[in-house]
């Protein structure tokens, strides 16, 4: 039998809910020979597959949660946390979305829901992903994913829970927020047999990451700039899940490292970089997908996406509830759409920014929603904005070569705004 | 001022406060807004058309993403408007939050100018909402046709005051209707003329279960004393719940509930296209129509559309799967 045969004959499921294909995969990384500019790859490599392999081995409470909840409260608890939407975007990075998605179809969710939902509910359809023992959501970001983990939660007939997130963000609601975390966690203790000592542990690894990151985002500032957004946000799910870990802080050290050689060495991770954009919202995660055609054929560089901007302070072990309470007020995607505008004009100055993109994902009601205040806000302030209709994971909801045709016109404009001498902001 | 009207998305913002400032509630349906209104096309056809204002002040809550934005829009616009938060459980910190929400509310309108709630005023209002219901209760209880029995209650809701038109009509019609009795469910409010043609295929609707009906004139239970802001934060997140309450056993048990009373032998649920709260119900109501051996039809529309033909087809074929 030849390996082609063989593998065709696997039956990839049972292997993929096997702990032990993780650690099998996780020796192979030692095999793995990096330099200076990809070690971050093999840091966040590992770790996933880690963290892959305790989940499916149920090494501690596995819980599901949405992205934007700060990871580190699920660790601090004794949690693992996993992200059926990180998840649905690996999912779709291989091509294997639409099985998902019609799994979730044939259960009567509607294709007018987002499909990093409908590929998580497939998911748990048919049972693919690690189990959990508990399900986790939080009421900010966006409606869908309380719904969608809820009705996950059912599918697997574990208890749920939803943290109500105040929609105004001043000190009584980070007070209140606090408060609520706090009692949740009580709550979860005998769930998640915890350790009043991770939390420390959890805080430091958190602003060992977060120091990194502020650093890295300073990199991305200079012309060219070290990292593509293509990458960015690849790696974005680190962010969502890692941050309190080890790994996670090794994974922001690396890249920073990995940053700044590029940059002495005059060695941007784009060469040719004609135009600088800011990236709202994710990016189409299938094969075939336009952002890295535009960023190396077209040399239009992501230098930056909203959503890997700090705007959280340090946590303090001390007043960790609270600390994770303001983080998750303080997100610009929270709240009146004004303050996600206002954002973004920020973010415009500081990585000197020609154009911004948002990424119309199908099905995300919050964002696109919010389009004609960020249009608003960026034709008051005189900088480009296009509002690039597709969809993260189902290629099928979205025409490669009508986006294409899209970015091509709009980096029409941004040349035409260089040659009528408009200048940069 | 005392007459000026103050236009409501969602049956969680309690009246009574707006009443005991000054105002008059109105339950804002707009003329829908088809393409235009300013929101993207993908949010549902109710939030684009609240896009549009009345000239009156108007309060939103944050039901939806559609509505968020909606009001966001808005705000940018420079309209007078209000967004409440609104929990999505009913548990103890959730009514003291929101009973904190409800104070701001009575805040901003006294910065319209309306008169500051104290709890005399609010428990005048409360007693005069309470009339009112009981009122519009007993003048649809004999209808015997459920679209003439929607029409009064939208009109109540949309015009003001509630002794409007819809007080003044004569809702009871001869004769209940013969066919299979069925709930007919959904989050926001359709187009009279949808339950018109559930009418028209042959269905008895026996129950209405939609936010301008049901969910929305059930007397919130605001209890006897205390601080009558939380009793009235504990009411309203103690009614009925619509789809967006994350609480499912809750849902689930007033489901059940309503499908004992009415004894309905189907289910019609009815969606606004690009409704997350409603693509995500039917999902609990698919188990629970399973559980019981009910059929469960399901159909999509546009706020303020009439109901095309195509759904009286499939009506009529869900009618004769019903008599089968």
């Amino acid at each position: 039998m030849n390996l082609r045969a063989y593998v065709s004959k696997l039956d990839w499921q049972k292997h993929l809910r096997d702990p032990r294909t993780y650690g099998v995969l996780e020796i192979l990384t030692y095999l793995w020979r990096t330099g200076p500019l990809d070690a971050h790859r093999k840091a966040a490599f590992r770790w996933g597959l880690q963290l892959l392999r305790r989940a499916y081995r149920r090494e501690r409470p596995v819980v599901w949660t949405n992205v934007y909840t700060p990871p580190e409260s699920i660790w601090a608890l004794g949690g693992l946390p996993f992200l059926p939407e990180v998840a649905a975007a690996v999912v779709a990075n291989v091509g294997r979305a639409p099985a998902f998605l019609q799994a979730a179809q044939s259960a009567w969710y509607s294709t007018d829901l987002c499909s990093f939902h409908r590929c998580g509910l497939g998911l748990a359809l048919a049972d693919l992903a690690p189990r959990p023992d508990l399900v986790l959501a939080t009421g900010h970001l966006c409606d869908g994913a309380v719904k969608f983990l809820e009705a996950a939660a059912e599918v697997y007939g574990v208890p749920f829970y939803v943290l109500h997130v105040p929609y105004g963000g001043g000190a009584r609601e980070v007070r209140w927020l606090a408060d609520e975390m706090a009692a949740l966690a009580a709550e979860l203790r005998p769930l998640l047999r915890t350790d009043q000592r991770l939390q420390a542990r959890v805080a430091r690894n958190s602003n060992l990451a977060r120091q990194y990151l502020v650093e890295i985002n300073r990199l991305r500032a200079l012309e060219p700039t070290p990292w593509s957004g293509q990458e960015a946000l690849t790696y974005v799910a680190v962010l969502f899940m890692a941050l309190g870990t080890p790994g996670g802080a090794l994974f922001y050290r690396r890249l920073y490292r990995a940053l700044l050689t590029r940059v002495r060495l005059n060695r941007p991770a784009i060469p040719r970089q004609r135009f600088r954009l800011l990236w709202l919202h994710f990016r189409p995660y299938y094969p075939g997908e336009p952002l890295s055609w535009l960023e190396r054929e077209r040399g239009a560089v992501v230098a930056f996406e909203e959503v890997h901007n700090v705007t959280w302070d340090p946590l303090d072990p001390h007043a960790f509830w609270s600390g994770l309470a303001a983080r998750m007020l303080g997100n610009p995607l929270w709240g009146p759409a004004r303050r996600r505008a206002e954002q973004v004009l920020r973010l415009v100055r500081r990585y000197r920014i020609d154009g911004v993109v948002h990424f119309a994902h199908w099905g995300c009601r919050q964002s696109n929603g919010a389009v004609p205040v960020l249009q608003s806000a960026c034709a008051g302030a005189g900088v480009p904005f296009l509002n690039l209709e597709g969809d993260c994971i189902d290629a099928r909801n979205a025409g490669p070569g009508q986006m294409r045709t899209r970015l091509q016109a709009f980096l029409e404009v941004l040349e035409g705004r260089k040659s009528g001498d408009h200048g940069r902001r | 001022m005392g007459s000026a009207f103050v236009d409501l998305t969602c049956s969680y913002v309690p009246v009574e406060i707006i009443r005991a400032a000054g105002f008059t509630p109105r339950r804002w349906l707009p003329t829908p807004v088809g393409a235009g209104g300013g929101l993207p096309q993908s949010l549902c056809s109710y939030a684009r058309a609240c896009a549009a204002g009345s000239g009156a002040a108007a309060v939103f809550t944050t039901c939806c993403d559609g509505m968020r934005r909606c009001y966001d829009l808005r705000a940018t616009r420079g309209d007078r408007v209000f967004i409440l938060d609104l929990p999505r459980t009913a548990h103890d910190a959730a009514v003291t939050y929101f009973a904190r929400e409800l104070q701001r509310l009575g805040d901003w309108l006294a910065g319209l100018g309306g008169q500051a709630v104290t709890p005399r005023s609010l428990a005048a209002a409360v007693d005069m909402e309470s009339g009112r219901r009981q009122h519009l209760l007993r003048r649809t209880t004999g209808a015997a046709r459920a679209a003439e029995r929607y029409g009064v209650y939208l009109e109540s809701l949309a015009t003001s005051p509630y002794q409007a038109t819809a007080y003044g009509t004569d809702a009871a019609a001869p004769g209940p209707g013969e066919g299979p009795p069925v709930l007919v469910t959904g989050t926001c409010p359709p187009d009279p003329g949808f339950v018109a043609a559930v009418e028209e295929s042959g269905l008895r609707p026996a129950g209405l279960d939609f936010c301008t009906v049901i969910r929305g004139f059930a007397e919130p239970p605001l209890g006897e004393g205390g601080d009558p802001w939380l009793a009235l934060a504990r009411g309203y997140l103690a009614k009925p719940p619509c789809p967006r309450t994350a609480d499912r056993a809750r849902r689930r048990a007033y489901l059940e509930q309503l499908l004992d009373e009415t004894g309905a032998r189907g289910v019609v649920a009815y969606g606004f296209k690009f409704c997350d709260h409603t693509a995500y119900d039917l999902g609990l109501w698919r188990t629970v129509c399973r559980h019981r051996g009910l059929p469960l039809l399901y159909l999509e529309g546009e706020y303020g559309a009439h109901a095309p033909g195509q759904f009286l087809t499939r009506l009529h074929a869900f009618r004769e799967a019903l008599e089968a």
